[in-house]
């Protein structure tokens, strides 16, 4: 208890007027100032990675999109060549198209319809014979890299079923009678002279999907058409636009913090200071932490870049967890290092020791890609980073100096870097694609930066896409 | 401007309420951090770390006790951090038993001097002993409290204290005689 004397000092220290100097301010300015930067900078972090992902990938197209086109001009050409040997009139009408007329006894069910929305109508017009649907071959989607859609329109004396911008288009002209049964179908009109099947790319970014090609539509027997018009509208149709498909992800597994990765139980290394007082500059680096739960769930988009890469991203939640033993429990208000005040702290010694479990809440953007190892097999490499903001914590930090456990949200890195890494096998169903693997996640920055000490997570992870 | 007021302002980042903050609180900061260190210099570095840490830290503060309050736990500690990871603390800040005083306890010198000299004789205090005088007879802790902030045992503070009470009270009487002397020589 204080006595006179220290009433005394306490008072006149009171009376003491001291003025600190102007550069004191400048200074704390403009450390105020570069944390705020420093925050920006983490917030555009996430930014940039995404426009180095989609700069990436326009680029991946843009080279695939030129391949392409030439290798429909060399289609072109070589269909001009065979129609014109068989003695077929091959022209350009006004509209820049190519149009190429191919005699013959040509039946209107003999025509070629693509595109799963035009699939139906084309179907419901009666087009019997031997439509058949053709799945795609590596080889030609090989060739035509990443064109971006196609589109086709069917004329029927004129009437036209569907119109799309077009770049080409394949006429077939034919005076041969059409069926009855078609009639009604065609309306007014009682026979075909012509049908023109256009097909339509075009010229913007996207790629070849696995999926593009199942509703692709050939006839099959054709003559003279089958393999030029046909074939090329099975390679155009699969230069379909690769389209974003959506997905939920989540993951279990273990997590745990440290300066590595740390999979076998807690030894008790460095708690060597239980039952006995530290001294002031105790070397002692806390208590070990031992891995503890981990989850997360999210959304996810994906994108297709190639026949190989695919580009991932979307938000999530993550949960990382360790466990960790603390001393004694002093419940008093006290400031910590890191300034905060807080009701309690833990010692690093004390007759009992407790276990405690340090718990970070994550909302994580990932930004991942995805390689496909194998051609024959459906196994997914993926790997890229995740920012991950700390949303809440429930964590004990260990200070050296004071020899404390304490709880200081403030004081943690709330912005994270984590490099992901996930193998797993793609299991194609119906619509959906369900991808299980191992996965592993490691901070690239410290989450608690006292303790130097950044997040890791082992465990499973599934992605489940819904294909449109 | 009330606390409250100035508070959410600094917290929304304006940089008029994070300096009206800095001008309300600099001076009797200052005056804390100058007991603990041995230099004007430093007592400013403590003073612009300990501000750094208010107003990273502005969040935390609940407005369950007084703003000052607050700010000067944050300057007490940030002092200590500094005197423990500077150098020139360093080897004082052992506390070591060498420096043996016959202790008295019922001393109440009248103090005469101004509040400078004052804490002058005390920044004059080797540090472990200043920090704990300083702890003790001017923040108000107690040897309990003492003894956690600075990692060492409640009796070791109860002694070290004892000492640098018994030292600066020696000063004290010395500086109180030296001033009888001059005044009578006048």
């Amino acid at each position: 208890m204080q006595n006179n004397f220290e009433k005394q000092v306490s008072s006149k220290m009171e009376e003491l007027d001291l003025v600190p100097s102007a550069p004191v301010w400048e200074k704390i300015e403009l450390q105020i100032r570069r944390k705020k930067d420093r925050r920006r900078i983490f917030f555009w972090i996430p930014l940039a990675l995404v426009l180095t992902g989609a700069i990436t990938w326009l680029s991946i197209n843009n080279i695939s999109s030129t391949s392409n086109a030439e290798q429909v001009r060399m289609n072109e050409e070589e269909t001009k060549t065979q129609m014109n040997a068989s003695q077929g009139k091959s022209s350009n009408n006004q509209d820049g198209h190519t149009v190429i007329d191919v005699p013959g006894d040509l039946n209107a069910e003999k025509h070629v319809a693509e595109k799963k929305s035009d699939v139906k109508q084309f179907k419901e017009a009666s087009m019997e014979g031997s439509i058949k649907k053709e799945k795609s071959s590596q080889g030609s989607q090989g060739k035509l890299g990443s064109a971006s859609s196609v589109k086709t329109r069917i004329e029927t004396n004129g009437i036209v079923e569907n119109n799309q911008r077009k770049k080409e288009v394949v006429s077939i002209n034919d005076d041969a009678s059409i069926p009855k049964n078609r009639r009604q179908v065609q309306g007014k009109n009682d026979q075909v002279s012509s049908v023109r099947v256009e097909v339509t790319i075009e010229d913007s970014s996207g790629s070849i999907a696995d999926s593009v090609a199942r509703d692709s539509i050939v006839l099959a027997d054709v003559p003279g058409i089958n393999n030029v018009v046909g074939e090329k509208a099975i390679l155009l149709a699969k230069a379909k636009k690769s389209k974003w498909e959506f997905g939920i992800t989540a993951g279990a597994g273990i997590s745990g913090e440290g300066k590595g990765i740390r999979l076998g139980t807690n030894e008790n290394l460095d708690f060597q200071n239980v039952g006995s007082f530290p001294t002031v500059n105790s070397n002692t680096n806390g208590s070990v932490t031992n891995n503890q739960v981990h989850f997360n769930l999210g959304v996810l988009i994906k994108k297709q870049l190639n026949s190989r890469f695919e580009f991932i991203s979307g938000i999530g939640y993550h949960y990382y967890s360790s466990k960790r033993k603390v001393g004694n429990y002093i419940s008093q208000d006290t400031i910590t290092p890191g300034g905060a005040l807080v009701s309690g702290y833990y010692q690093n010694y004390g007759v009992q020791t407790k276990e405690v479990t340090n718990s970070y809440h994550m909302l994580s953007i990932p930004v991942l890609l995805s390689w496909k190892v194998s051609q024959k097999l459906p196994v997914h490499l993926q790997f890229g980073f995740a920012y991950q903001r700390l949303i809440a914590s429930d964590v004990y930090q260990f200070d050296k100096q004071t020899v404390i456990y304490f709880k200081d949200h403030g004081s943690l890195n709330q912005n994270q870097l984590m490099a992901n890494l996930n193998v797993g096998y793609t299991f194609k169903m119906n619509r959906t694609s369900l991808f299980v693997g191992p996965s592993l996640q490691f901070g690239l920055t410290t989450v608690n930066p006292r303790e130097n000490k950044s997040l890791y997570a082992l465990g499973v992870q599934a992605q489940l896409f819904f294909n449109k | 401007m009330d606390h409250y007021s100035l508070v959410k302002d600094c917290l929304k980042g304006k940089p008029s309420a994070q300096k009206q903050l800095y001008e309300l609180f600099a001076s009797p900061m200052l005056n804390v951090c100058y007991r603990y260190t041995k230099s004007m210099a430093d007592a400013e570095d403590v003073l612009q770390e300990g501000f750094v840490k208010v107003f990273r830290h502005l969040h935390q503060f609940k407005f369950e006790g007084e703003l000052g309050g607050w700010i000067r736990r944050i300057m007490v500690t940030t002092a200590i951090n500094y005197l423990k990871k500077n150098a020139r603390y360093q080897t004082d800040l052992l506390f070591p038993d060498d420096h043996l005083h016959v202790v008295n306890n019922e001393q109440h010198p009248e103090i005469k001097m101004q509040a400078r000299e004052l804490a002058n004789l005390i920044r004059q205090l080797p540090p472990g002993y200043q920090t704990i005088f300083n702890l003790y007879a001017v923040e108000g802790f107690n040897h309990v409290e003492i003894g956690k902030m600075l990692g060492i045992r409640e009796s070791t503070s109860r002694s070290q204290y004892a000492r640098a009470r018994a030292l600066l009270i020696q000063w004290i009487e010395q500086k109180n005689n030296d001033n009888k002397i001059s005044a009578y020589a006048k």
